[in-house]
């Protein structure tokens, strides 16, 4: 029983590395969750990086 | 599916409609050939919003503006939002003119209704939308107000599809002549000469002699406010909870498990999670104290104000938000230095960002300061902090002398009316952060901390000692490293090899392989120099492997090394002197 | 009529704009936000150490660079 819960886990843990690491290495995203996994949260604000568009 | 693009300036709160409009739904990727963000979002699986980037014309040479016409002429759009800010029309309305050549409908929303009463402006909606030929929907977004008319609106497609009036300039001069005759029509302005609130604010705000003590002040206000008073209280309180109650709880349940099994629960994952979890009040104070700041407009004053010195370093005023960004997350702080004016400004504020110190670090500062500075926790971190700040300028001082020689480059920054933070949506997108904190910490470090536990606990003859373990091994191995700078263990090296998945995880490994009870234990393995020392190179070295990869992306891989090495290099460097200078002064 | 720019005013100074000239970016960028011939300009402060400095255009409160004020001509009233 032990080692089916211990299964679990490492198969969860192995799965959740692999796919963040992925997330991670394409550069898109803070926290390796994709955009949709935080709503952006991991930015202090999304507003304010309109805020330099005087060019 | 229909297509709606939402277009309008800068500062008319086009992301908080956006947001309300399309909620979670919302998809950011890249437009082809140039860094500019593209964001689409959804409305109940039928209209799809894409939200261009704020821009004041549509012929003035920006990559923004070279997007938004692009898109509007081949992308198959079929209405055009475009947000205005009510109180400010003239403006404004030069891009609506722009808008009505590529003859789509258009939606006018009128956004900060409010405010444009509460200034003493009359506007008559139906003339205006008959003159312009635009369909007119009045709307406060940060209040929610009007929202559902917009999307009522989209929905039935209910807008003014023809139009006589088809608004061909010569020239600016024509254009803003047509504005003005326009709204002198369609408004009745009560007279206000009084000086607004946010003048009266900016007299004090930008005076010469209180502008940067009360700028530094109200940052040290947030961290009292994160270390002292709020946040560091809730998460000792969430540690004692985890440590006296819940761990004991757990001991017990699994009383009767093989002992590996109960030792991957308690010391790997509880061990790992929970004594990074424990910190979510701490960064969700941090991070509801500077969104109060930058939601109030006063972030544009405080890049205004830094103008003059950050061109010493080699940057512009504009490079000031990025890296405010950067005390959240590198990542989007170096996406967002895409919108500064030169390649050398973006590649010098793309090296700094990392120096400001990112969110993830927090956890740790949070935990040294609290064992080992208990009381002067606020003093501790927020000297981390400057560090960060103060040695970004002396490398951007020193870039620019050595890499980075360049002309300067116009500049103009707007500076928003003042307004008193929205308490719904601030809490709302703190709470956002706080599930993505919690999301992270079930997913990387639920996962590094498995990983963890299994390397401290095996080796090639099975399980054994912690000291003997492939861990111990690696840890081992790269430690001499850390010797000249006082606080090398092989866990250590560790806990700081794991914090290149994310900075939390330095906190995490440790819970897992000095055990989830870290303020007992780190006092045998720390001195309140080395540990200082320690958040030293915290702050400093290579960030995690999302920052890397978007150094990468954005510019190149010589960069991304270049970025990952130096900062290694400053933060042994500057390890070693707080260390041994400090060993020194200390006697 | 004498010709001179933003750089001279002192805080509080109102002007009407004569035109723009220098870098063409910049010039562009300042036609639409509105800062045509004839419109009025006020120069509102300067930032603590000089420079940069807030202008008043339309309503809205713009900073730009003293350097970039010198190619904003105005008329003197």
């Amino acid at each position: 029983m032990e080692f089916i819960i211990v299964g679990v886990i490492v198969v969860a843990a192995g799965y959740t590395l692999y796919s963040n690491i992925k997330k991670q290495a394409s550069g898109d995203c803070g926290c390796g969750n994709g955009c949709k996994g935080c709503n952006h949260s991991c930015e202090i604000k999304p507003s304010i990086k309109n805020n330099n568009n005087n060019q | 599916m229909i297509t709606a693009a939402l277009l309008g300036n800068p500062n008319v709160g086009k992301t908080t409609l956006y947001n309300a409009l399309t909620g979670s739904n919302q998809y950011v990727g890249n437009w082809a050939g140039v860094t500019v963000e593209k964001k689409e979002g959804f409305i109940d699986n039928k209209i799809k919003i894409v939200d261009l980037p704020g821009i004041y014309a549509m012929d003035t040479y920006s990559n923004e503006e070279k997007v938004s016409k692009e898109f509007l002429q081949n992308g198959n759009v079929d209405v055009i939002i475009n947000i205005v800010d009510a109180s400010s029309l003239d403006r404004n309305l030069y891009l609506t003119t722009q808008l009505k050549q590529f003859n789509k409908p258009i939606i006018l929303v009128l956004n900060m209704v409010d405010v444009a009463i509460s200034k003493g402006l009359d506007i008559n909606y139906k003339l205006l939308s008959q003159k312009l030929g635009v369909k007119i929907i009045p709307i406060v977004a940060s209040k929610g107000t009007g929202i559902s008319d917009v999307k009522k609106c989209l929905l039935k497609e209910d807008y003014i599809t023809t139009s006589s009036n088809s608004l061909k300039f010569k020239d600016e001069k024509e254009a803003y002549a047509y504005i003005e005759i326009l709204l002198k029509s369609v408004t009745n302005k009560k007279n206000e000469d009084r000086v607004s609130i946010s003048e009266k604010i900016d007299k004090i705000v930008l005076n010469r002699i209180i502008a940067y003590p009360l700028f530094f002040g109200c940052l040290f206000l947030i961290f009292m406010f994160t270390f002292s008073w709020v946040g560091q209280p809730l998460a000792d309180f969430l540690s004692s909870l985890l440590n006296d109650n819940f761990v004991p709880f757990l001991t017990k349940l699994l009383a009767n498990n093989s002992p590996w099994f109960s030792s991957l629960l308690i010391d790997g994952i509880i061990g790992g999670v929970g004594s990074v979890v424990v910190f979510l009040p701490v960064i969700l104070a941090l991070f509801l104290g500077i969104s109060f700041l930058e939601d109030s407009g006063y972030m544009a004053r405080a890049a205004f104000i830094m103008d003059k010195l950050m061109r010493k370093m080699g940057l512009s005023g504009k490079a000031f938000i990025p890296l405010i960004v950067g005390f959240g997350c590198s990542v989007p702080a170096i996406m967002s230095a895409r919108t500064l004016e030169s390649d050398k400004d973006r590649k010098l504020t793309a090296l700094l960002v990392p120096l400001m110190s990112c969110n993830a670090r927090l956890p740790v500062y949070a935990l040294f300061a609290s064992v080992f500075f208990h009381g002067k926790e606020t003093l501790v971190v927020f000297s981390l902090y400057l560090m960060g700040i103060g040695l970004a300028f002396g490398i951007g001082i020193l870039f620019k002398n050595t890499l980075f020689k360049k002309d300067e480059e116009p500049f103009i920054i707007e500076l928003p009316e003042y307004k008193l933070p929205e308490p719904k949506s601030l809490l709302i997108h703190t709470w956002e952060k706080g599930k993505g904190f919690l999301k992270k910490a079930g997913t990387i470090i639920f996962s590094i901390s498995v990983i963890v536990w299994f390397l401290s606990n095996f080796n090639t003859t099975g399980m054994v000692d912690i000291n003997s373990s492939f861990l111990a091994a690696i840890g081992k191995f790269i430690n001499p490293v850390f010797i000249p700078l006082g606080f090398a263990s092989w866990q250590n090296s560790i806990a700081l090899l794991t914090g290149l998945m994310a900075k939390e995880v330095v906190v995490g490994t440790m819970g897992v392989i000095y055990g989830s009870n870290l303020t007992h234990v780190l006092p045998n393995y720390f001195t309140p120099l080395s540990a200082f020392s320690f958040l030293a190179f915290v702050l400093l070295y290579t960030p995690c492997v999302s920052v890397i990869a978007t150094m990468k992306k954005e510019y190149g891989n010589k960069m991304a090394i270049f970025s990952l090495s130096y900062q290694l290099v400053l933060a042994w460097i500057v390890s070693f002197i707080i260390f041994n200078v400090g060993s020194i002064i200390l006697g | 009529m004498i010709i001179i720019s933003i750089y001279d005013l002192k805080p509080g100074d109102k002007a009407l704009i004569h035109s723009v000239c220098g870098d063409e970016k910049f010039a562009k960028r300042l036609l639409a936000l509105g800062c045509i011939e004839g419109t009025e300009v006020t120069l509102k402060a300067t930032a603590p150490l000089g420079d940069p400095i807030i202008i008043n255009l339309r309503g809205f409160n713009l900073a730009i660079r003293k350097n970039d004020a010198k190619n904003i001509n105005i008329k003197t009233a």
